[in-house]
């Protein structure tokens, strides 16, 4: 019986601490109630693949796999600042364990004059088209071959200052700035100095709903021993043609962007490496998209019997189908020829991509 | 070093000039309704641009650079809200870099904020499952005029208040607009007496506030799930339905997709009734009072027809 009462007991005094605690926390304002408004806007992106291929036996390119998970905060710091955090989670195959990295890191300001932009940390370098995009922005499952071999697979991020600001043009002029760490893959990371690059795009309206965008991006940073004045230098070109139907709500669209990437050669080269690659989209219904993609990257990948390096051509084609129910999903399947030149080497592969978004995801850039 | 100097001296003349505002207040509106207010409201005194045509859907508006420079220039910024224009403002806002408009600044106006009711707040839990719904409530609200005349009064404050010298014109302005609309009214509404009676169905949530002030009958949505291609089965519940029903006349916005709605409309032998979406969606339409007398025009339209057949 005393047992019974002391369950009782202590069963009555939880409840009315339940109770209590739960008033204290709809009318204060520190760990929860008003407090959460001011929480940042939280989302997901997920990115599931599945791939095989005819010629290549690599685990990259035949299995099922997180091609990548990517979690986002963003938020208004103040009056002065915004900031955003972005960490990415990657499998490169189903053998592999998850790369965990932070992509963004970010505060950008909102109160700079003369139509200036600042932003500090760890950002996308603004080199081109491609490199500033997520994964899931991708229009293609694979990142061109021209942007990997030069930029990286996944873009390039780093640890530093940018500054933007628009040119007093009569049309959209942006001109950006950027001094980072140099510690990027496409550069020498055991030595110190730093990198730095700058980006301009302009953009016109064609007409009432279509644009074309011009752009020039240039980075240099710390060179392995074979660069020219120990210095890496890398040009980049762009050319983006869009257009949307104004007058059927999500009615047909095209997307077509043409990128070309001139690294500077080496010492030891005995040509120039260059990059290009062409992607076309087209919403032919509602809910569905085609892309034809082609590109040729030449690239320093054979050595002749004196150890000099000689260049190779790799093609690329590409088609694929994607059907995007709503805005937060859509599943992609995709063809991909490579070819190499000389070599007769080829890698024809077919995909499957997944791809959804959860939460309050920012929109995208133009 | 004389060609530096020179350089710099046509760059710093060029930022002066870029940075030199004109006497004109510089007003952006996101929608084309909010834009006619703005030109009616600040008549000479104000240079308005437009972000999103009439032709287009609000929804889905491309955020094309060419928009963020209009921003970069303006005084004042007046949008829907109700996250109406969540896919692309806040990307504009920080390419336009713009001080002046920034959220919480003296430029950003929140049209939404004047509304003393907004219609369809979701209760209870809402996710994605129920489509690409609007958390905040139906932000279609400038479709009922006696909205827009809060606008027009709101407009007219903060107009005042970033250009003192006008500030009497602009409230003037935004009386005679009110005046206008309250004369209009009895007409509108009389115009639609009879669809009073008839059942509506619309295409999408957009013609809420409108049906709502016309006080229709609103039996059906083609679009039950806002952003989603309707389904097969929904489209077959609502012919259903529509076939059960006399008179019934369906409205959707030109922009909407009009293979499913003249689908529907065939299948039930109900009249269509294709609407200007906005201010300025079709020929003959560009001022706001234009614009509700072509909506109120082409619902009687139908309803007349529906009524011979």
């Amino acid at each position: 019986m005393y047992k019974i009462i002391q369950v009782l007991s202590l069963v009555v005094i939880t409840m009315l601490v339940l109770s209590a605690s739960s008033e204290a926390a709809q009318t204060s304002s520190t760990a929860t109630g008003v407090s959460r408004l001011m929480n940042p806007a939280i989302s997901m992106n997920g990115l599931f693949l599945g791939t095989t291929s005819r010629d290549n036996t690599a685990p990259e390119a035949n299995g099922i796999f997180l091609q990548e998970a990517e979690i986002q905060f963003s938020s208004v710091v103040d009056p002065f600042w915004t900031a955003e955090l972005i960490v990415a989670w990657e499998q490169p195959d189903n053998h592999s364990p998850y790369d965990t990295h932070i992509e963004v890191a970010s505060l950008r300001s909102t109160s700079m004059p003369a139509g200036m932009g600042l932003t500090l940390g760890k950002f996308f370098l603004p080199f081109g088209k491609h490199a500033i995009l997520h994964p899931h922005q991708w229009a293609f499952v694979d990142a061109p071959l021209a942007v990997d071999e030069f930029l990286g697979d996944y873009g390039l991020h780093d640890v530093g200052l940018s500054v933007d600001m628009l040119l007093p043009t009569p049309w959209y002029s942006e001109l950006i700035a950027y001094v980072t760490d140099g510690q990027l893959g496409v550069f020498d990371k055991n030595n110190r100095d730093l990198s730095y690059g700058s980006r301009l795009t302009n953009t016109w309206d064609l007409s009432m709903d279509g644009t074309l965008e011009l752009g020039g991006s240039f980075i240099t940073g710390p060179g392995h021993e074979t660069a020219k004045n120990g210095q890496k230098k890398i040009f980049g070109a762009d050319l983006t043609y869009k257009w949307s139907s104004g007058s059927i709500s999500q009615g047909p669209a095209v997307n077509w962007t043409n990128e070309i990437i001139l690294p500077e050669a080496d010492n030891n080269a005995t040509g120039n490496p260059y990059g290009i690659y062409s992607h076309f989209q087209y919403r032919f219904d509602r809910d569905w998209w085609l892309g034809i993609a082609g590109g040729i990257t030449r690239e320093k990948s054979i050595y002749d019997a004196f150890g000099y390096e000689s260049l190779c051509s790799w093609n690329e084609s590409k088609v694929n189908v994607t059907f995007v129910p709503s805005e937060f999903s859509a599943i992609r399947a995709e063809i991909a020829l490579q070819e190499r030149e000389n070599l007769s080497e080829k890698d024809l592969k077919f995909s499957i991509q997944w791809n959804f978004t959860i939460g309050s995801h920012p929109a995208h850039l133009y | 070093m004389q060609f530096i100097k020179t350089s710099l001296l046509v760059i710093a003349l060029l930022a002066v000039t870029a940075s030199c505002s004109f006497a004109e207040l510089k007003v952006v509106t996101t929608i084309s309704d909010l834009a006619c207010i703005a030109e009616a409201v600040g008549g000479s005194d104000v240079e308005v641009s437009l972000l999103c045509p009439g032709h287009r859907d609000p929804h889905f508006l491309p955020a094309k650079p060419s928009l963020a420079h209009k921003m970069s220039k303006a005084d004042l910024l007046c949008y829907n809200g109700l996250e109406l224009e969540i896919g692309w403002l806040p990307l504009l806002l920080n390419k336009a870099r713009n001080p002046r408009i920034k959220p919480g600044s003296k430029g950003d106006m929140d049209c939404s904020t004047v509304l003393e009711h907004v219609l369809d707040v979701p209760g209870g839990n809402i996710d994605r499952a129920m489509g690409d719904i609007h958390a905040m409530g139906n932000p279609h609200y400038t479709l009922n005029p006696e909205n827009a005349v809060l606008i027009a009064q709101e407009m007219a404050f903060r107009m005042g208040q970033l250009d003192t010298e006008n500030r009497d014109a602009y409230q003037l302005r935004a009386n005679a607009f009110a005046e206008e609309i309250a004369a209009r009214l009895p007409g509108w509404l009389k115009q639609l007496e009879k669809a009073q009676t008839k059942s509506i169905i619309i295409y999408h949530s957009h013609w809420n506030y409108f049906t709502h002030w016309q006080n229709l009958n609103v039996v059906g949505e083609i679009e039950n799930r806002p952003g989603i291609t309707p389904s097969p089965r929904h489209v077959h519940d609502i012919i259903e339905k529509g076939r059960n029903i006399e008179e019934v006349v369906i409205i959707a916005a030109q922009w909407d997709h009009q293979e499913i709605a003249e689908k529907v409309a065939d299948r039930i032998g109900a009249q269509l009734a294709v609407l200007p979406g906005q201010s300025g969606a079709q020929e003959g339409t560009d001022n706001y009072f234009d614009f509700i007398d072509r909506l109120c025009s082409k619902v009687a339209e139908a309803v007349d027809a529906a009524g011979r057949e």
